[in-house]
């Protein structure tokens, strides 16, 4: 009679469990990666709005071990990485600080200088490229008898300034995503 | 209204809010006009045509919208600033704004082709027409006001008002910079004053001593 009882959902659950395969390393690694790859990713977010400072990134990471802190270090490295652009200094110097507060005894003073130099020369091209069109601009309203040193185009919004800018962004996103590239290498990323 | 050569007043004569609005007319090039603060394309509450009026009454003074070729905006707010973008959409007119003032238009989809500094705004071949912008902040951050000195007209958007002043508390009012911008306003030598709304008088004020007044009664009464 024992026999004939009716299962419980948690008995036919833990059965059917029992008769599945388990996991591959493969699908292990999957797993621990999405568990563990977006907390890496949170901690390089906090640390880049300013809500961890560079001196508490190792602290965040050892609450991790073996492999999940591997995840995790890779993570937060590669989102600093890529925080890296030309056209932001002031948060891939920050990303950059961030990097060498994890890279021990790796010197990052020439990446540091590289990527200042390309953020000053994208910003000065930018400038000049910017410069040009307000003139054009600001020499087609006098025609249409609108002049004055209050007087100032909205650049920004124009097709050529969209265009000549993102012209810009392609041509310095290269040169950013090469020292993005050998930051990565440094870390055997 | 013309009030003088070749500016005319547009006073609002509904029930619910909007702004008055102020033409220079046929003053660009290929006898374009200047409109400041074109108001409501159709008021919120009582759904009066704000925009179809105005046309209107262009059209009784002789003065074709589709003509308008440049749209002065005081301020963000959407009684001054909401049929702006009808005439630039349906006349090909330019819009001009304070930078800081253009981020909020932008929010409520409004494009703006200029933008207008504190400074000098020449209107028309050689610049016959020298206006002054000024940063009158106060009502709204990034408001400006208008001051011919030749004509000695004063635009004052949401500043002034016949013997009252424009509200500080929306976002970025500010009741020290409001007072600040009145008392620079009030040493202008003004003729016609004209303001924003028409509360409770059609918000023209007119003549060097009305005008003193006014802000003499604003400096006492509103303002502490």
């Amino acid at each position: 009679m024992g026999e004939d009882r009716i299962k419980s959902a948690r008995e036919i659950a833990t059965e059917r469990l029992a008769n599945m395969p388990g996991l591959t390393p493969e699908e292990l690694r999957e797993q621990r990666e999405k568990e563990y790859a977006p907390r890496g990713t949170a901690i390089a977010r906090r640390y880049l709005q300013g809500t961890l400072r560079s001196g508490e990134l190792s602290a965040e990471l050892e609450r991790y071990q073996g492999q999940e802190a591997e995840v995790v270090k890779r993570a937060l490295l590669t989102t600093l990485c890529d925080s890296i652009t030309s056209g932001d200094c002031d948060t891939s110097l920050k990303a950059l600080d961030g990097i060498a507060a994890l890279a021990g005894e790796a010197d990052l003073t020439g990446i540091r200088r590289e990527v200042e130099s390309l953020a000053a020369e994208h910003e000065e091209r930018l400038r000049e490229r910017r410069s040009v069109i307000e003139r054009r601009e600001k020499k087609k309203l006098s025609e249409l008898g609108i002049s004055g040193p209050a007087v100032r185009p909205n650049v920004s919004e124009g097709q050529e300034w969209l265009k000549e800018s993102s012209q810009l962004q392609a041509a310095f996103g290269e040169r950013a995503g090469a020292i993005r590239k050998s930051l990565l290498a440094l870390f055997g990323l | 209204m013309k009030l003088l050569d070749n500016l005319y007043a547009y006073v609002w004569r509904g029930t619910d809010n909007n702004c008055n609005s102020y033409l220079f007319a046929s003053v660009l090039k290929g006898g374009k006009h200047v409109l400041v603060d074109p108001g409501h394309v159709v008021t919120p509450m009582l759904r009066e045509p704000g925009w179809g009026r105005l046309v209107e009454e262009m059209g009784r003074d002789g003065v074709n919208a589709a003509s308008i070729g440049l749209v002065v905006l005081t301020h963000s707010h959407g009684d001054h600033c909401e049929a702006a973008g009808l005439a630039r959409q349906e006349y090909g007119a330019l819009v001009a704004m304070s930078e800081v003032e253009s981020q909020v238009y932008a929010r409520m989809g409004g494009v703006v082709d200029l933008f207008l500094d504190e400074g000098g705004l020449l209107l028309g071949p050689n610049g016959r027409t020298k206006l002054s912008v000024f940063h009158s902040p106060g009502h709204s951050p990034g408001h400006i006001t208008i001051y011919w000195p030749e004509s000695k007209v004063l635009i004052t958007g949401d500043v002034v008002f016949f013997r009252s002043t424009g509200r500080v508390d929306l976002p970025g009012g500010s009741a020290v910079a409001l007072r600040q911008s009145i008392e620079r306003l009030s040493e202008l030598d003004v003729e016609y004053l004209l303001c924003g709304h028409p509360y409770g008088h059609p918000g023209v004020v007119q003549g060097r001593a009305a005008v003193q007044q006014n802000f003499a009664f604003i400096k006492t009464n509103v303002l502490f």
